[in-house]
Order: C-alpha cells, then structure tokens, then sequence
C-alpha cells in the first residue's frame, strides 16, 4: 500500500517567503545601506555575502553534531533525517563560504588563497563533511549508519575549534598565550555591523529552509527504507539516505 | 581484572604480536626509512633547503607509517575473531580503546626515535641542541596521531574500502597535530628556539588530552554491534 | 583576467553566487525527490 506523498506544508513556503525576502532586505543592506569601507572601498559589501555564509556553515555542522548526538540518545529517525540534512546543507554552506573567500581575497589580498586560519577550517570541515557521507554510504543497517555518522559528526565539532588555531597560529608562527575570540579583523562601524548581522540572520533563515526541505527527503526515504526491509526490496538499487 | 591491568595487558598483546610479526615492524621501518630517502634525494641540490625539510620530512615518514600501523593493528584482531573475542570480555570499551593505543603510541614513538637520527644525518640537521624537547615533541605529536588513527581504524575496520577511507578520515582532523608538532620540530631543528618549540609543545599535550577525552567516550558506540 | 574587474564585478560575483548557488541546491533536492517518488511507486 502506497501513502500519498505529502502535500508542501504552509509552514514550509511561509519560510521560504521569509527567507527570500530577509535576502533581499540583506542584499539591499549590503550593496545600498552599508557606506564604503575606509579601507576596503567598495570590496567590504563582498565581506557581508562571505562572512554571514560562513557564521551559518558552522551553525549547521553544529545542527548536524547535535542531532547526531540526540539520535544517539533516542534513537528516534528523525534526529538522523535531522542530521543528515544539517550535514548537506553545511556542506554547501561550507563550499560556498570557500568560493567566498577566494572572492573576497582576490582583490583585496591579490591571492585567491592565504592559508588563513578561518578559510583553512572551513576547507577542512568540508573535507570532514565529505568524510560522513562516504561512510554513511558503506552501511546499510538505519541505526549503526546513524550511529557511526553521529560519532564522526561529534570529532568534527570538536575538531573545529583546534583546527582553527592550529590555523591561526601557523599563519602567525607562533602559539598565542591566550585566545581572542572577537575574531580580529576589520572592526567596524556600527551600520557596518547591523548589515552584516542582517545578513547573518538572512543567511540563517536560507538555511532553516534549505534544511527544512531536506529533511522532508531524508524522512521519506527512512520510511522507504522502513517500508522496503519489510516487504523485500524491488528489483535495482537500495535507498540510500 | 580491573581496568588499568586490562588495558596494559591489551597494549602488551598488540606490541608482543607486533614484536612477533616481523613483517609488520620490518615493513613500517623500511617505508619510512624510504620515504625519508627519497625526500632527501628530490631536495639533495639545494643544501639550505634540504635542512629547513628535515622537520616535515620526519613528520611525513612518521604520519605514513602511523597510518599503516594502525589500520594493521585491528586487521590480525579481525581475522583471527579476536577483535570479537576481545568485546566479549567484561572490560570497558574504553579500556580496549587506550589498550590499542597505547600499543600504536608505543610503536610510532620507537619509530620517530629511531627516525630522528636517521633524519638528522640525511638532512644535516642539528638534533643536539633541543633533545629533550624534540623528544617530547615526538612523544606527544605521534599521541595526537595515535589517538586518531586507533579511533578511525576501529570505526573503518568493518567497512568496505577501508585502506582508503582511512586516511580520508583521519587526515582533516590531524592536521593541527602535524601542525604543531612540525613547527616544533622546525623550532628546534631551524630556529634554534626552545622555548617556542616548548609552546608548540604545550598546544600538543592541550590537543591530545582534548582528543583521548572525546574518543574514549566515544568509542563503545563505533565497536557495539 | 581577474586584474582587470573594478571593484563592483567582484561584488556582483560574491552576492550572484549566493542565489545560483541555492537555487542549485533546490534543483537537486528536487531531482531527488522525484527520484523518490518513482522508487516509492515501485515498492
């Protein structure tokens, strides 16, 4: 027996409307509100695109650890949907901030690459990304690939903030004594903070969406997968979530 | 059996079966030694150049050969079902988990001791200088490795195309440990500065104390069946 | 080449690569859900 698939929820295009238009109000902050930078010129509206992609891909591998991490305690599929979707999505997130960065560097720094501390991370991460899904891929069983990906998902946050000094201290040849969080770099005026926080948010909601959506593909193939070690599977290839 | 003697009694199981296994050891310290070789060759022109190599040619040779040791370490468990048999014992996971790595931390830290000399005489790099602290550097950075690499070989060792998947693993989350410990070998070898190689030094032990925590608790989810 | 982009061209490239990207990605989770929906007919 065969359920209808699901009609698209009114939250779901609410959401996406919301995401939309908060991009365009970002965009707009970014090109119009936002003066030019003392230093930078015009090229600080590339930095409002850039940083507020790369704040929301390590929001999402965080997303992704800590359904992980739930599905390890509870066990219900829906923290591995939740999971795997939050992976994928911080995946492109992840690629976007890298391309991102080479757009920003080019002009400012004449280099498409610096092994700077935060795009090193974010090129490892996406390494680390790619690493779940290989594996996820090589294990039929729901609950161990569930498992396994969350263990691994767990190294990857916690790899995070280590890879990033590493980074920073390489790049500076020399351990800090103590840690700065503000991040250093351009300290800004405060339109030039409230635009790139708008876009922050903006960035955010894209995310909540595009993880939203996933996460309806990832359910429908659990319940396939549910549905197909029940009945025997057809004739072809097995789901793989 | 308590905990602490169930660990020491896995580590030296692995190092006596290593020990024996002749071919294990034998393969590890020629495909080191080679790597170290063949790098010495490709940068033998420039003579300035060849000691500023030496710390990440040491730290090449090591990381390779570490790979290798460990993914090797779990395969004669599996084949002989002692992997299996080893679970079944009423000894925490994480026991089974330092026991392991307390064996490949063992092996690569004779390794990189013996490499040392090896890369000293090789690359015309002064060793004398900062011993002790090129030691350390040694004995925490292949810590840092062992961890990882015990903690992924156990996690590919039932799944297909796991000679390739573990290096693909490993690597991301290895790299601010080859990092450090190669800016601290290069502290002491090029910069004649031990008291910078001593920062790099402290990072290594912040790191592995970090690691050994996260994957010794986790570690029970990636062997149950 | 990229010497010769004023500043407003690297602009335009940082923000166009945002929604090309995305609407990417909806073309792909779209491609699989249809993928899906024809595995969930077969079974």
């Amino acid at each position: 027996m065969n359920p209808a698939p699901a009609h698209r929820p009114t939250w779901l295009n609410a959401l996406a409307g919301v995401a939309v238009l908060s991009a365009l109000v970002g965009a707009w902050a970014g090109l119009r509100l936002s003066p030019p930078d003392v230093n930078q010129g015009e090229l600080i509206r590339v930095m409002y695109a850039h940083v507020s992609v790369a704040w929301v891909s390590f929001l999402a591998v965080a997303v992704a650890a800590f359904a992980g991490i739930a599905f390890l305690w509870r066990g219900t599929r829906r923290f591995d949907a939740l999971s795997v979707a939050a992976a994928e999505t911080a995946l492109l997130f992840g690629a976007l901030t890298i391309v991102g960065g080479m757009t920003y560097s080019k002009p400012t720094l004449n280099t498409f690459w610096t092994w700077d501390a935060k795009l090193t991370l974010t090129a490892l991460m996406v390494t680390l990304l790619a690493g779940v899904f290989i594996v996820r891929g090589l294990i039929d069983e729901p609950q161990r690939r569930g498992r396994v990906s969350a263990v691994i998902l767990i190294v990857v946050l916690a790899s995070l903030p280590l890879n990033y000094l590493a980074a920073e201290w390489f790049r500076t040849l020399h351990p800090a004594k103590s840690i700065d969080l503000t991040g250093g770099g351009v300290t800004m005026d405060p339109t030039m903070l409230t635009v790139l926080l708008v876009n922050v948010v903006a960035a955010a909601l894209t995310f909540a969406w595009l993880l939203a959506e996933r996460m309806r593909i990832s359910l429908r193939e659990h319940d396939l997968e549910v549905r197909r070690t029940r009945e025997g599977p057809p004739a072809g290839d097995a789901v793989r979530v | 059996m308590n905990d602490v003697r169930a660990l020491l009694a896995i580590a030296g199981k692995d190092l006596r079966s290593e020990a024996r296994s002749r071919a294990a050891t034998v393969a590890t310290v020629f495909f080191s030694s080679v790597t170290l070789v063949v790098l010495a060759f490709a940068l033998g022109r420039d003579a300035d150049l060849m000691t500023r190599a030496a710390p990440g040619a040491l730290w090449v040779a090591l990381a390779f050969s570490g790979v290798i040791s460990a993914a090797q370490s779990y395969q004669s468990d599996l084949e002989g079902g002692a992997f299996e048999a080893l679970l079944t014992l009423p000894v925490p996971r994480a026991a089974v988990f330092l026991g392991k790595l307390l064996a490949n931390w063992v092996t690569m830290t004779v390794l990189g001791a013996a490499l040392l000399p090896v890369t000293a005489l090789l690359f015309d790099a002064p060793i004398a200088g900062g011993l002790p602290v090129l030691l350390a550097t040694i004995a925490l950075g292949t810590l840092g490795f062992a961890i990882i690499a015990t903690f992924y070989a156990a996690l590919t060792a039932n799944l297909a195309a796991r000679e390739s998947l573990l290096p693909v693993l490993m690597f991301p989350v290895v790299v601010p440990v080859l990092l450090a410990a190669v800016r601290a070998t290069d502290a002491v070898m090029i910069a004649g500065d031990t008291s910078l190689a001593g920062d790099w030094v402290q990072l290594l032990a912040g790191f592995d104390l970090m690691y050994v925590v996260v994957t010794s608790a986790i570690f029970h989810i990636v062997v149950e069946e | 080449m990229f010497d010769a982009w004023g500043p407003w061209t690297w602009v335009a490239v940082a923000w166009l690569q945002l929604p090309l990207a995305y609407g990417a990605y909806l073309i792909y989770l779209a491609w699989r859900a249809k993928r899906l929906r024809a595995e969930e007919e077969e079974t």
